[in-house]
């Protein structure tokens, strides 16, 4: 069965306004997508009947939060295929739950001369909090090379390799080429040779079955509002062992066991990293975000965004002056181009006017833009309730911006 | 909004043939401005007589709206004083927050009148800024002393 996104985008009422006067053709969905009815509408019931503050209430309704807020919990983890929940960490997106491993590894793992291998093609929140890191422990950063198409070649990793290597953190998927990578062989190099191993799973998430127990990885983070659900929620999954193992970085309610004038118990995982009043409302519209796309089935997604991505690609490459980054298949929904004398940035406005949303610049991604050698790209991000249709609009759309915006040579 | 509001006939001319494209031997002064949020890079170079402009040059990288704004600012900046083009410059803010201008003011804008539509764009007035706030710098340097050869 194929994924029908006429059907899947009369769920997404965010298409029954105009922008600028035109349908929106949205294409920023590497950035965060749109929300179904289904997720609304669990969060806006959730607030309508259940509210209130989870765990520990006294009350009936405090109870009823709880098991929602729970049951969120317990759908990440059957998504991501975790051993259990116990090793899902709620946490404000991927780049707290990044900022807290590094955290922790930067107090309590690294010291001076140890070095964090990163790659260049990351999202600035799987680099700046390891600069960070690395000056907190006085540990060295270095990258592995790229290559084409934004490849990582792993004998070249492991022919390599540092042996005070002490975390390896790559992405799994690109935010700008759309590359995904081997995470499993890319987290063996770093386990066999006794390193940590974290993987940003931002862009992988919405598009690529995860399975945490087949990967191999210590660290691996995601977020809700790239994959249909609310923002301001995500996860760290990490190994049982380690969250256990790892003392927590931030403190406060919630997260202890006791606590008398000079010193605290921590309480069991995973709530020992979560201080404070979590996103309640959150974990049941992820959850919610969860049944939908599991509901379509997560290998037609995948295919489907795929097979739009890759016809993308084509169409794209047809334009005058119009080149394409990253792999033309086996890819995610992230396509980032560049066009011929033309500013990815008068190309957005140019779009923008023709109520397409795409994203120009450096995608926080600023390394990886250097590294294609250019100022910035103009990247259109595709997801399930884009068509065909949209691609081919897109592609007259830019067009006319490369005739607008041609210069005499 | 239609794009042609914004991409004038003149805004795309200075675009495509940006004057004073190229580097000056012996500038008075010059200056790299840079948009860190969008990549936009343009350096202007300027030479005086007293305090008034006599010649101007800029290389640079940058979008259309901003390689348009520059050469426009580097083509009218000769035969102006400082204190002119400090004048120049708040009635192109006031043009990009939509400001209604007087007949006067819209005739002393020129060519920098086609910027008008940019103020349609939020996220774009700073490409439109990036020349401007760099003279800013520049003769704010200048009335310090602290420039020069």
């Amino acid at each position: 069965m194929s994924l029908d996104s006429i059907s899947v985008r009369r769920d997404f009422p965010i298409f029954d306004s105009d922008f600028n006067g035109k349908p929106l053709i949205y294409l920023d969905n590497a950035a965060t997508t749109q929300k179904p009815n289904q997720v609304i509408d669990a969060i806006s019931n959730f607030y309508r009947t259940s509210y209130a503050n989870v765990h520990r209430s006294p009350h009936s309704i405090g109870a009823a939060a709880t098991d929602q807020f729970e049951a969120g919990r317990t759908k990440v983890a059957e998504f991501i295929n975790a051993a259990d929940s116990s090793e899902v960490v709620f946490t404000r997106g991927t780049s707290e739950s990044i900022n807290i491993v590094a955290g922790i590894l930067a107090e309590q793992v690294l010291k001076p001369g140890d070095v964090i291998l990163i790659t260049p093609s990351e999202h600035h929140s799987n680099i700046v909090p390891w600069q960070m890191a690395a000056r907190r422990s006085g540990a060295v950063l270095e990258y592995i090379n790229l290559h084409d198409e934004g490849i990582f070649d792993l004998d070249e990793i492991a022919r390599n390799w540092n042996s005070r290597t002490k975390i390896f953190a790559f992405q799994h998927a690109s935010n700008v080429l759309g590359t995904i990578h081997p995470v499993d062989k890319l987290c063996r190099i770093a386990s066999e040779r006794g390193c940590f191993s974290l993987v940003d799973g931002a862009q992988s998430a919405p598009h690529i079955p995860l399975d945490m127990q087949q990967y191999g990885c210590d660290f691996y983070a995601l977020s809700a509002h790239k994959m249909c659900g609310p923002s301001g929620i995500g996860a760290l999954w990490a190994k049982r062992e380690l969250l256990e193992r790892f003392e927590p970085i931030f403190g406060g309610g919630e997260m202890i066991r006791k606590v008398s004038l000079q010193d605290a118990e921590w309480n069991d995982i995973p709530y020992k990293f979560e201080p404070g009043t979590p996103n309640i409302a959150g974990s049941v519209g992820w959850g919610a975000a969860i049944d939908y796309l599991t509901g379509l089935g997560l290998d037609e997604v995948n295919r489907y965004v795929e097979e739009l991505a890759v016809y993308a690609v084509e169409q794209l490459n047809n334009v005058e002056g119009l080149s394409t980054h990253g792999p033309r298949t086996a890819r995610t929904g992230a396509v980032s181009f560049w066009i011929d004398h033309t500013h990815p940035h008068d190309i957005s406005s140019i779009l923008d006017a023709d109520g397409i949303a795409v994203r120009s610049g450096l995608h926080c991604a600023e390394p990886l833009v250097n590294w294609l050698g250019l100022p910035a790209t103009t990247r259109a991000s595709f997801y399930i309730y884009n068509t065909r249709e949209e691609v081919d609009i897109l592609v007259k759309a830019l067009e006319m911006v490369a005739m607008i915006l041609a210069v005499p040579s | 909004m239609s794009i042609a509001d914004v991409f004038s006939a003149v805004l795309l001319d200075h675009y495509r043939y940006p004057r004073k494209f190229g580097k000056m031997d012996n500038p008075d002064i010059e200056m790299d401005g840079v948009n860190p949020l969008c990549g936009d890079e343009v350096f202007l170079q300027i030479k005086f007589d007293g305090d008034k402009v006599t010649d101007s040059a800029f290389t640079g990288k940058a979008c259309a709206i901003c390689m348009a704004s520059t050469s426009m600012f580097c083509e009218q900046a000769p035969g102006h004083t400082l204190s002119e083009l400090e004048e120049q410059r708040c009635r192109l803010f006031s043009l990009l927050e939509a400001k209604e201008l007087t007949a006067d003011e819209r005739k002393l804008l020129g060519e920098v009148v086609s910027l008008e539509g940019v103020s349609k764009l939020p996220a774009r007035v700073k490409c439109a800024l990036l020349a401007w706030e760099t003279w800013d710098l520049m003769s704010r340097q200048l009335r310090d002393g602290e420039a020069g050869k």
